[in-house]
């Protein structure tokens, strides 16, 4: 599927811009029947209001029947003043529906009509009312799939946007929130809301964020990911500048941060940024549970995070060319496991990592029911089969399954995606050149995410540029007393978060 | 947009300077000529090079306004700087592929070494300097950590009867001409004078250049202390690589007896830091860079052509050991004296701006 027409307007669009409701129904809901030409779930509901036609026209599917015919048809029903009939006493007085607007041009009439919204046409008005009565079937909040917790809000974001919205409105209570509209897609005319909090988050990023947005000419947006790689600052990077999460609490403690969050409808990832590299080793769980897991667990990932990138490539220098390195039983072991395997080191890797990758990838596309049970007895069969045919040896299996598992306590499934492909660069390297090789790369790699940057924040911060007192959210994870300040790399001037001397302990008594 | 760094980043680039290339081969000339008092020779030379910062540099802000102007002088300076940027880039480039293929890949051709270096080398420089101090901060940070911590991996093997006897009758004559080699290697650091315009404001130069001066001679000391005191002065004086011989002696437990590759493959960006400071630095004294641009259009012959010299030079190892501890020392003991004095002129001179 491609969407790739930019900025182009049909002739039909340009011509009905500007113009205006007609006052005569009937040429309007002609003219309207023209435009949905072959629309069959386009309903035109023929009644009267007072003495007057009227058209209520809606599709079939994204509004909700009853509260159409409760507050709004039945009240037109009523016996009403024709003399005094007008748009304003419909709004006023009759229609009962909590939102009623006004559209003054078919064009954005259509857009309401394709918006979800029913419109009453009446005859000899010179404008349409658009009744918000949307009821399309939508999808129930619930635990967002990738990311559960086990303790945490398991609320997650939906398909619809002001769902999503108001998810993250129930989080914050104040009035400094605020949401910015725009449409984004000529064709899909995608509703896109950038929530930020405007006392913490800089006003050039706001600027930045809706430039960069309002740049967009494309046709369709169906999913956040295409914003995500329309809007970063290097779209050639393997690593991820902007973050994407399911869950509002994850939202809404950014975006209490500094940070800008853009919803969009359709899909339940809503976008983060600015973001840092170390922000895509936290879980939301870090600061519910006690600190000293969360420690831990930081800590875990940290080391982990270098395991699932660099393990491979170890081995296979230190078996390849640094044999010295081993300890002599280990290396005897090794030895024996490999004395009957054709292919070097570095093949063996690249077979059992692309093994691995493509059970991953089938693993997903399986229904989940059989799923699961074919891709755990797809390893152990497959791996154990291979190892009997003398294809892998058995240390390899189990370093590439120590480095798949390693890949998976990566909390943020975009970036464990970037680990996973790097590995295979750091394969060849230290195959070519050993652990020199190694050493390149991981020079290479560290100067990459040294220049990267993710809406003017550098990639690395606070390890580079190096800010000890940022870092006690890095690598650990400080009693929440401690974490008086926000990030000083996102929000500027308001950087206070708490009373710098409060303490969860109350004072010793005087004797 | 001008590049700036902190002054924790000057310090680091100091030290890095001072320590990383001296580490290789150093201790090994110091140890022929000072025995086993070799260790007292970065001690000695401590209160001299920081006596000739407070004379050069001063408190800093004169310095970093005085080396804005242009005048023969600044010229003559740049020139010098330059020259001994391009013995130092010559030098430590063949002094690490040695190594590499010493310790790492004795098979590979040394010329596909160099040229993987150097393309490396090439991707940090353009990225600016500002990224060059961020990455040299945390290698840095590391590599300190592991050779401050040297002492207690190597607390079973170090033999203090190594270090007998302490005083010697010729030991003042000893002392005297190691200082005198180790001198231009610690001087290195003068070069980091073209750098003061970077920084980010005019304070604290004088103390974090002192602090930077300071920490690199304490890991030095320490390297060359553990030296002799592990292996004695009989083997570290006939070693090409004492250090390296040194980290191979850590015994820490059965499983974990063989962690030298692991300390040299920490020390190597440390070290690819210092070549890139050095190579950003060549670009910047001797082509003129825009504010607006990191690097100028000339970086990439120069790696190249650097990197070919320092193959081409020096035709087996040995030949670039004799120029090292020989001929280089005399370089740029001159060259650092030249550049101190042209740092003096411009520093009390009155100042003229002759464009």
């Amino acid at each position: 599927m491609r969407f790739r027409t930019k900025g182009k307007e049909t002739s039909k669009t340009k011509q009905s811009n500007e113009q205006p409701i007609l006052s005569n129904v009937e040429t309007t809901v002609d003219y309207i029947k023209e435009e949905f030409k072959d629309s069959s779930d386009l309903i035109f509901r023929k009644i009267n209001v007072g003495k007057r036609h009227a058209y209520l026209i809606y599709i079939d599917g994204l509004v909700d029947s009853n509260r159409i015919e409760l507050h709004a048809i039945e009240q037109l029903f009523k016996d009403l003043d024709d003399q005094r009939l007008d748009a304003e006493m419909i709004e006023e007085k009759i229609v009962s529906i909590n939102s009623v607007s006004e559209s003054t041009t078919l064009t954005d009439t259509i857009n309401q009509i394709l918006d979800g919204n029913t419109v009453l046409i009446v005859d000899t008005f010179d404008k349409a009312i658009v009744i918000d009565a949307k009821g399309a079937t939508k999808r129930s909040v619930g635990e967002p799939d990738s990311e559960s917790v086990i303790r945490g809000p398991r609320e997650g974001f939906t398909e619809a946007i002001r769902v999503n919205t108001s998810l993250i409105r129930q989080k914050i209570h104040s009035s400094n929130l605020k949401v910015l509209s725009r449409k984004i897609g000529t064709e899909t005319k995608t509703s896109v809301a950038i929530m930020y909090m405007e006392n913490l988050a800089p006003p050039e990023l706001v600027k930045e964020v809706l430039a960069r947005l309002d740049k967009i000419e494309i046709d369709g947006i169906l999913e956040s990911g295409y914003i995500e790689e329309l809007i970063e600052d290097s779209p050639f990077s393997f690593f991820p500048q902007i973050q994407n999460t399911e869950r509002p609490d994850t939202a809404a403690a950014n975006l209490l941060e500094g940070r800008v969050c853009i919803v969009v409808d359709g899909t339940p990832f809503v976008l983060i940024l600015p973001v840092s590299f170390w922000q895509f080793i936290q879980a939301s769980e870090d600061y519910y549970q006690r600190f000293h897991i969360s420690i831990f667990l930081r800590l875990l990932r940290t080391v982990l995070l270098f395991l699932a990138l660099l393990m491979p490539a170890f081995y296979v220098a230190v078996t390849t060319f640094h044999q010295e390195m081993v300890p002599t039983t280990l290396l005897l072991s090794i030895a024996a496991s490999r004395e009957a395997i054709p292919f070097p080191v570095l093949v063996e890797a690249l077979i059992m990592e692309l093994a691995f990758e493509a059970l991953r990838e089938a693993g997903i596309r399986l229904p989940k029911v059989i799923g699961q049970a074919v891709s755990i007895l797809g390893a152990l069969v497959i791996g154990q089969a291979a190892v009997e045919a003398g294809i892998v040896s058995a240390p390899m299996v189990i370093v590439v399954s120590l480095t798949g598992i390693a890949s998976f306590t990566i909390p943020r499934f975009n970036m464990a995606i970037s680990i996973r492909l790097l590995r295979f660069p750091m394969l060849i390297l230290a195959g070519t050149f050993g652990l020199f090789g190694v050493v390149i790369g991981s020079i290479v790699l560290l100067t990459h995410l040294c220049r990267l940057r993710s809406f003017g924040v550098p990639y690395f911060s606070p390890l580079s540029p190096l800010d000890w007192s940022e870092l006690k959210d890095v690598f650990i994870r400080v009693p929440w007393w401690e974490m008086d300040r926000r990030p000083e790399q996102f929000v500027k001037e308001n950087t206070v978060r708490k009373a710098k001397s409060f303490k969860p302990y109350s004072e010793k008594k005087k004797s | 947009m001008k590049q700036v760094i902190s002054s924790f980043q000057l310090a680091i680039f100091i030290a890095n300077l001072i320590v990383s290339a001296s580490l290789i081969t150093l201790p090994q000339i110091l140890t022929q000529i000072a025995n086993q008092n070799a260790w007292l020779t970065p001690i000695l030379v401590t209160p001299f090079l920081l006596g000739l910062v407070v004379l050069a540099v001063g408190k800093g802000n004169v310095l970093q306004e005085k080396l804005k102007q242009h005048s023969m002088m600044h010229r003559l300076l740049k020139v010098t700087v330059g020259f001994l940027l391009i013995t130092i880039y010559i030098r430590d480039l063949r002094a690490f592929t040695d190594f590499t293929m010493e310790a790492l890949l004795p098979k590979t051709p040394i010329v596909v070494t160099m040229l993987l270096i150097s393309a490396t080398l090439y991707y940090i420089c353009a990225a600016g300097l500002e990224v060059i101090s961020r990455i040299t901060l945390i290698q840095f940070i590391v590599f300190s950590v592991i050779v401050l911590s040297l002492p207690l991996m190597l607390t079973n093997e170090i033999n203090w009867v190594n270090y007998m006897p302490i005083i010697q009758t010729n030991m003042v004559a000893n002392l005297t001409k190691s200082s005198f080699e180790l001198l231009p290697w610690v001087g290195e650091f003068v070069v980091l004078i073209m750098l003061l315009e970077n920084k980010n404001c005019n304070k604290s130069i004088k103390k974090m250049t002192i602090y930077g001066v300071g920490f690199g001679i304490l890991l030095l000391t320490i390297l060359v202390s553990l030296n002799i005191a592990v292996l004695g002065q009989e083997i570290v004086s006939k070693t090409t690589y004492p250090n390296y011989r040194m980290i191979q002696e850590i015994h820490l437990t059965d499983f974990l007896d063989r962690l030298d590759l692991v300390i040299v493959i920490l020390w190597m960006p440390v070290f690819l830091s210092k070549l890139c400071i050095v190579l950003y630095l060549i670009d910047k004294t001797l082509f003129q860079t825009r504010e607006d641009n990191p690097t100028s259009m000339f970086l990439f012959p120069t790696i190249l052509t650097l990197g070919i010299l320092s193959m081409a030079l020096f035709k087996t190892s040995m030949v670039h050991l004799r120029f090292t501890f020989l001929t280089w020392t005399i370089i740029g003991l001159v060259l650092e004296i030249f550049i101190f004095l042209f740092i003096l002129f411009i520093r009390y001179l009155p100042s003229h701006n002759s464009e």
